[in-house]
């Protein structure tokens, strides 16, 4: 697989008008720092990042602080 | 869905319920759509059909998990909890005496980025971020806010500026996101 090839599994659109992706990738073939550094030499890449794992924040989710920072929520936006 | 605290004050003092054409995005592991509390508050997207071809979403919302598929409803119906329960506390409607959420006149939609386990990568993180924003301004879903609670080790440079676009957008993350 040539650096040309390579996506990642998400992209957007750096800007409105702009062509130039952020990417965020993973490589199984190329040391991922390598991989980034290449990218970010194409003009059409302004960016690129390890791709990285998320979780669900359970903590979060059984802290009031979930909840106490709703307090600061305009709610009359939602109307 | 677990009953909330009774009289519990989350600062909606104004007792506001929200707008049946006003949507509320649930970033997360899906969404239990057929609960008793939520069916009558999930929004249908078959009013956009143009939206559900281009993009592959159901009429619940979209799937960029990696179970379940990405066709049909189905495909974003919530197998781990959390989704459903972030979705109870924004607007469950109380159907049979059950909890009620802050804005249970509103409407929500799915985007399931999480597998059963509570896991996923931030690419698919911000390809909801994206549908969301294509959603609402190149087809006009009326999305007004996101609720986003995940976390991972590092913090992404992309998923700010998504996040950023979001907002520009005109839709709310309200997030619990820890880094």
């Amino acid at each position: 697989m040539d650096v040309s090839d390579a996506e990642g599994d998400g992209t957007l659109n750096a800007s409105e008008g702009s062509t130039r992706e952020i990417m965020l990738v993973t490589s199984s073939w190329m040391p991922t720092d390598e991989l980034i550094s290449k990218l970010e030499q194409r003009s059409d890449v302004l960016y690129a990042e390890p791709d990285t794992e998320v979780s669900v924040d359970w903590e979060g989710s059984e802290e009031t602080d979930l909840l106490s920072s709703s307090s600061t929520a305009d709610y009359t936006s939602f109307q | 869905m677990e009953d909330g605290i009774a009289g519990y004050d989350i600062g909606n003092t104004e007792k506001l319920k929200g707008s049946s054409d006003v949507i509320i995005a649930v970033e997360d592991t899906g969404i239990q759509y057929d609960h008793p509390s939520l069916a009558g508050r999930m929004y249908d997207l078959s009013a956009y059909p143009q939206l559900m071809k281009d993009t592959g979403c159901s009429k619940y919302g979209i799937n960029f998990s990696r179970e379940n598929g990405k066709y049909g409803a189905d495909a974003v119906l919530d197998l781990a909890g959390h989704g459903t329960h972030c979705a109870g506390i924004i607007c469950a409607d109380g159907t049979n005496g059950g909890t009620q959420g802050v804005m249970s006149d509103a409407r929500l939609i799915a985007v399931r980025t999480l597998n059963a386990d509570g896991s996923g990568s931030s690419s698919q993180q911000i390809a909801g971020f994206s549908w969301l924003v294509q959603a609402k301004t190149k087809y006009g879903v009326n999305i007004r806010a996101m609720s986003y609670s995940v976390g991972g080790p590092n913090a992404s440079y992309s998923e700010k500026l998504a996040l950023e676009e979001m907002e520009k957008a005109g839709i709310t993350p309200d997030r619990s996101f820890r880094k």
